[in-house]
This record gives C-alpha cells, structure tokens and sequence, in this order.
C-alpha cells in the first residue's frame, strides 16, 4: 500500500453544487475496500501564480490517501479528462504505508481536533460568562452612578463647594554617596 | 592602540553561511509551504543558488524539487514580477 497526496485545481468559477459533484466523484474513484481518504482539505479559492486556462483564481483541493498506482493512473486520467479540474499534481508520500498505523493517526487526530474543538468551546463559554458578568456589573455600576450624580446634582445646586487645593510638598532628594568608579581596563586589549 | 582592533573588525566582514534546514531541524521543506520557499527565490521567481544561500547540498535538492513543485501547481511563479 502508497500514501499519496494529490493537490488539485478544480474551476472556481462553476456552481457550487457542480463542484460538490466532482469531488464526490473523485472522492468516489478513490474509496474502495483497501483504499481510503486520509484527509480531504478544501483550500479554497486561491490566487494562482500564473493564469491557467485564462483564469487567475483556482479552488484548490488537498487530498491524501492510499493506493497503488493504478488508482493514480485512473484518477488523472479522469482529472485530465475533467474540465473542471485545471491542473493536478500527486506526490508519492510513502512508498509502504501501514494502513493500519494511518487508521490509528488519523483516529488520534480526530480526538485531537474534537479535544481541542472542546477546550475552545468551553474557553468561549468561560469568556461569554465573563463578559456577561461584567456587563451586568457595568450596568450595575452605571445605575449606581446615575442615582449618585442625581444626588450630587441636587447636592450642587443647594452649596457650593470650597475647592481646597492641596499643598505640594517639595521633597528634595540630595544624591547620596559619590561613587567614583573607575572603569575598569581590560588587560587583554 | 585603541584603533587597531575596530579597524580589524571593520575589515573581516563574515557572512553567515550556514544552512537554515540544518541549522533549524523544525523547518521542514514543502511544496506547500510558499512562505518558507519564497526565501529561496529571487523576486523573478529564480531559484537562489547554494553560493548565495548557503544552503547544504542535500537541503538544496529538496528545495529545488519543492519549488519546482509549487511551480507546477500554481503556487509560485515560474516568472514572477518581471520588472520592465
């Protein structure tokens, strides 16, 4: 058994369905009883680096899988075939892969992305909660503050206030202790 | 006395010729990875050779097979900013 992987350019320009199709189709062509889809990334629209087939964006698609060359053989020549597939490139990822070590990889991954997935669901919580507490305080210490300058405004109309300003204090530090240091020579230079 | 070491240091200039797949063991080369590759060409999508970059031998053959490989893929330029 191989490891491939197989990025390729699919038309950004038709339907989504239309697009959906062909990835099916091609994720169709690879799954068998021994052959399976590791993963399956939609890049997306892209910018290329250079037009192909007149057109400077492409919707990019990373696939890896196993297989044995003829699945590589019948892939591209279905992609080649395919106008909605405007360019394609596979590499050879592993020459004998264990289909079972990439089972369990691919198991762990999943638990990784769904624990992970978890911890931030749960760190969202936390900071919505958060902020709903100190939305309430805020709310709370506004309403406050209202009642206090209705107070205050009655209280200012009824006296004046003495404004007292405060007595500076100039505390004059004297530096203390003149350390002379000499700087010390290096011997060396 | 004091002026000869700093016209010493003045006139040996070194470049740091090491190269930064084998000096760096978590920097993988990827097609994928424009951004680490994009270093190794010039601005006209030339591949930047071992003499400039200091690269290792066996770090600039993949580098050379993943730039090729981008290249093909639409990832990087073949001819890229072509100045007039």
């Amino acid at each position: 058994m191989r490891r491939y992987e197989t990025v390729f350019i699919a038309d950004p320009d038709i339907p989504e369905e239309n697009r959906v199709a062909l990835f099916e189709r091609l994720k169709g062509l690879i799954e068998t009883d021994e052959n399976f889809i590791i993963r399956f990334d939609e890049w997306g629209v892209r910018k290329t680096a250079y037009e192909i087939k007149k057109k400077k964006r492409g919707f990019y698609v990373l696939a890896e899988y196993t297989g044995m060359g003829d699945l590589v053989q019948e892939l591209e020549r279905v992609m080649r075939i395919d106008d909605r597939v405007l360019k394609f490139l596979t590499v050879l990822k592993d020459e004998d892969a264990n289909p079972e070590a990439i089972r369990e990889e691919m198991a762990r991954e999943e638990a990784e992305k769904e624990a992970k997935e978890l911890e931030r669901a749960e760190a969202k919580a936390a900071a919505e909660a958060r902020k709903a507490e100190a939305e309430a305080e805020a709310e709370a210490t506004a309403v406050a503050e209202a009642a206090k300058a209705a107070e205050e405004g009655e209280a200012v109309q009824a006296e004046e206030e003495d404004s007292a300003a405060p007595e500076e204090a100039d505390a004059s530090s004297e530096e203390s202790g003149d350390e002379s240091e000499t700087p010390v020579e290096d011997p060396k230079e | 006395m004091a002026i000869r070491p700093v016209n010493r240091r003045k006139r040996v200039f070194h470049r740091r010729k090491v190269c930064r797949f084998c000096a760096d063991k978590s920097m993988n080369i990827d097609y994928k990875e424009t951004r680490t590759l994009r270093y190794f060409t010039t601005d006209r999508g030339k591949i930047v050779p071992r003499r400039i970059s200091g690269t290792c031998a066996k770090h600039q053959r993949a580098l050379t097979t993943a730039i090729k490989r981008a290249r093909h893929i639409a990832l990087m330029p073949f001819v890229g900013n072509v100045p007039d």
